[in-house]
């Protein structure tokens, strides 16, 4: 039988339970601080304060090994903190790009003196990522990259700008992806991966107000700005094919179905107390339940075959275009079940927030039109 | 596990195999035009797959439904007119029941009659598939005290053909006081045998989805528009993407259902299952139609067979719309803080 994808299950470990319910009352005690706003944010609200509280419960860097501060869990258990997280809403976005991509950078390709300096600090909630990949005329078409590094007596003399950077006002380091040999004609050839303390010397970060009328993303300039041979990560030419082997990390997770799902929570409460159109809001919330259980079994299975070390990198990209299908859907969800202003205030003010960030969802990581080519290419559409 | 795992391939792979050579349009045609396949039917007897879920002492294989779920798959994937899934659902039903096995054959019906005390006096209608002959009908009877198990000869109800979109031969029963052969407590959730149909006909279209996806990329990869294979063209490549994710949700929404009913979570899993795949269903064959344009929706042509069923399917044993209302009265009887440690649990926490 033809079957071009593999999502097979997985079990999850008998720490599981245990594990889950520390990571529940711990949260039980966080939520207090967070408002609807801040909930409705989930995974781009930046908290360092309580990052730092993550990082004292040993949630940072988790599968990481011990000797960089990590915890030597597998990607299941590391799962079972990101989803609850996302359940509540959790502001964890000063430690989740390092979490997910930066830090599992560094320890596949980094060298020895990298993985000593920066993880550990990670883990405790200390250094924050971002991921330097956009420029202003390179969006979807990544390898037209032109921010440059060049080799300088000892380091790289870095020049040019990364755009769209989430967050980027807020963090110490960013990985970015630029130029170091060849021109625009080479494409994927010749671009590498630097790490950049981005209170460096002539490093601009400039945040540009969105929709919500908030500075979320950044303009990043980089204007000869001075770089060891310690800020290369992995290998010289090979940044994107590093690039890509994070993809199936980015692409794959709880954040890519969950980011708005606070406000069901909210929404279920709200129409138990309404009395009107009680079937059409039975079949809404059904219907989403079996979507987000699916989407969980599909996720869950993603991380299962990162833990035996396999790159479901096509698996990935079918998740995350499903995934933030659903999660776009969530605003006219609850305007359908509670009205277009629901009278439960929590939940009308998350929704105000929620309608405003949800076409980025299908931006973040990889538009649609991106990764449902990447989908076809695996089918051998291409 | 890993035993475990190689079961269920094997078994799935045995029936891929054995529709593969006997399945084909010429079959599928004159078996919607009323003739039984009984070269098939002979072949899929001598699997001996019927009493795959009957437990080993009363003299089955014991296997668990994550690992029968390959087979249901493979016979959505070929679209093969047998009523194999079913039996393995009867055959478990009667066992699980207390009740002998049987050898004799077995008519499946999904929704629930009404019956007086202890299973007497069966009333009510339901559907049946019908290919060859049907010695018994199993079906689960809603009585004052409870729900009963009953076998009923088919001689004590009127029958009418029930035309579907699958073009399958089912008839349409209706029993008035008739007394069942035999009534026996059932105690297996409050949703009677339909869940479990449900979770056969959601592999079913998963499987047909996965096809309908295979013919789709062959069909882009071949069919030359413009001077270059329509497979080439963006619009063409996103659909067929979003054709495979519907498909790769449906395999994955079965999985979970499947081991729903191994974990007793029978409403919940079920109604994920036959949700998901429905809904899957809609947009699935749309894009299957489109692609292929207007072959693709000539009789001579194969797709149909695949979307004409997946449409039945779709609705059999409950829809979406009634699986989801389930699965929302469910969430809703209890708080929003409730709902997610539900979903978790029946994922597996």
């Amino acid at each position: 039988m033809f079957a071009p994808f593999n999502f097979d299950p997985v079990d999850m470990p008998t720490s599981a339970r245990k594990l889950r319910e520390r990571v529940r009352a711990f949260l039980r005690e966080q939520e207090v601080n967070w408002d609807p706003a801040q909930k409705a944010k989930s995974w781009t609200g930046f908290d360092r304060e309580f990052s730092r509280e993550v990082g004292k419960q040993g949630w940072i860097g988790m599968t990481w090994p011990k000797a960089y501060g990590g915890g030597d869990y597998s990607m299941i258990e590391r799962y079972i903190v990101l989803e609850e997280m996302l359940a509540v809403g959790a502001p964890v976005f000063a430690h989740w790009i390092a979490d997910r991509q930066s830090g599992p950078l560094l320890l596949r390709v980094g060298t020895e003196a990298q993985k000593s300096q920066y993880l550990s600090p990670i883990t405790r909630g200390e250094y924050a990522f971002c991921i330097g990949l956009s420029e202003p005329d390179s969006g979807s078409d990544l390898a037209s990259v032109r921010t440059r590094a060049e080799r300088i007596p000892g380091g790289w003399r870095l020049n040019g700008r990364k755009i769209w950077t989430t967050n980027a006002h807020f963090c110490e380091y960013m990985i970015a992806l630029v130029r170091t040999s060849g021109g625009a004609k080479d494409r994927q050839v010749g671009l590498s991966q630097f790490l950049i303390d981005l209170q460096s010397s002539g490093v601009e970060v400039r945040p540009i107000n969105d929709l919500t009328s908030e500075a979320h993303f950044n303009e990043v300039t980089f204007d000869d700005v001075l770089l060891g041979e310690d800020a290369l990560v992995g290998a010289e030419g090979q940044g994107w094919a590093q690039v890509n082997s994070e993809l199936a990390f980015e692409r794959s997770g709880p954040d890519r179905y969950l980011s708005l799902y606070p406000l069901l929570t909210s929404l279920i409460d709200e129409v138990r107390q309404s009395s009107g159109q009680m079937d059409i809001n039975q079949r809404r919330i059904g219907q989403a339940f079996a979507e987000l259980a699916v989407l969980r079994e599909m996720s869950v299975s993603v991380a299962g075959q990162l833990q035996r070390g396999d790159a479901p990198n096509n698996e990935a990209a079918v998740m995350k275009e499903l995934g933030v299908g659903l999660e776009q859907r969530i605003p006219d969800l609850v305007r359908e079940c509670a009205g277009s202003q629901p009278a439960a205030r929590d939940l009308s003010e998350m929704l105000l927030v929620a309608t405003q960030l949800a076409p980025t969802f299908s931006l973040r990581g990889g538009t649609r039109e991106i990764v449902r080519g990447i989908i076809a290419r695996g089918l051998g559409l291409r | 596990m890993t035993g475990e795992m190689d079961v269920s391939a094997l078994l799935a792979a045995q029936c891929d195999q054995l529709f593969s050579e006997m399945v084909d349009a010429k079959l599928l045609g004159s078996v919607e035009a009323g003739h039984a396949p009984q070269a098939l039917d002979a072949a899929v007897n001598d699997l001996d797959l019927s009493f795959a879920l009957v437990s080993e002492v009363s003299g089955g294989a014991g296997l668990a439904w994550s690992d029968i779920g390959g087979v249901f798959e493979a016979i959505g994937y070929h679209v093969a007119p047998v009523e194999l899934g079913e039996s393995i659902i009867a055959n478990w039903a009667i066992v699980a029941c207390g009740l002998e096995p049987t050898r004799n054959v077995l008519g499946l019906a999904a929704e629930m009659l009404s019956c007086d005390v202890h299973g007497s006096s069966l009333g009510g209608s339901c559907t049946v598939g019908w290919s060859g002959t049907v010695d018994e009908i199993l079906v689960v009877a809603r009585a004052p005290d409870g729900l009963f198990l009953c076998l009923v000869d088919p001689a004590t109800g009127s029958s009418v053909e029930a035309p579907n979109l699958a073009r399958d031969p089912r008839r349409r029963f209706t029993f008035t006081h008739a007394e069942p052969l035999k009534s026996v407590k059932w105690d297996l959730g409050s949703h009677g045998l339909e869940p479990f149909v449900a979770v056969l006909r959601s592999a079913q279209i998963a499987g047909a989805l996965s096809r309908m996806l295979e013919l789709s990329i062959e069909y882009g990869n071949t069919r030359v528009q413009f001077g270059r294979p329509i497979g080439k063209f963006q619009s063409i490549q996103h659909m067929i993407a979003e054709l495979a994710g519907e498909a790769a949700a449906s395999k994955a929404a079965v999985q979970l259902a499947l081991r729903g009913l191994d974990d007793g979570r029978v409403l919940e899993g079920a109604g994920v299952g036959k949700v998901r795949t429905s809904l899957a269903v809609g947009k699935a064959s749309a894009i299957a139609h489109a692609v292929f344009g207007a072959i693709g929706v000539t009789e001579e042509h194969v797709l149909h067979y695949f979307t004409r069923r997946a449409w039945q399917w779709r609705a059999d044993a409950g829809d979406e719309h009634i699986w989801s209302q389930r699965l929302g009265e469910i969430a809703l009887a209890q708080t929003g803080a409730d709902f997610w440690p539900r979903l978790v649990a029946l994922g597996g926490d």
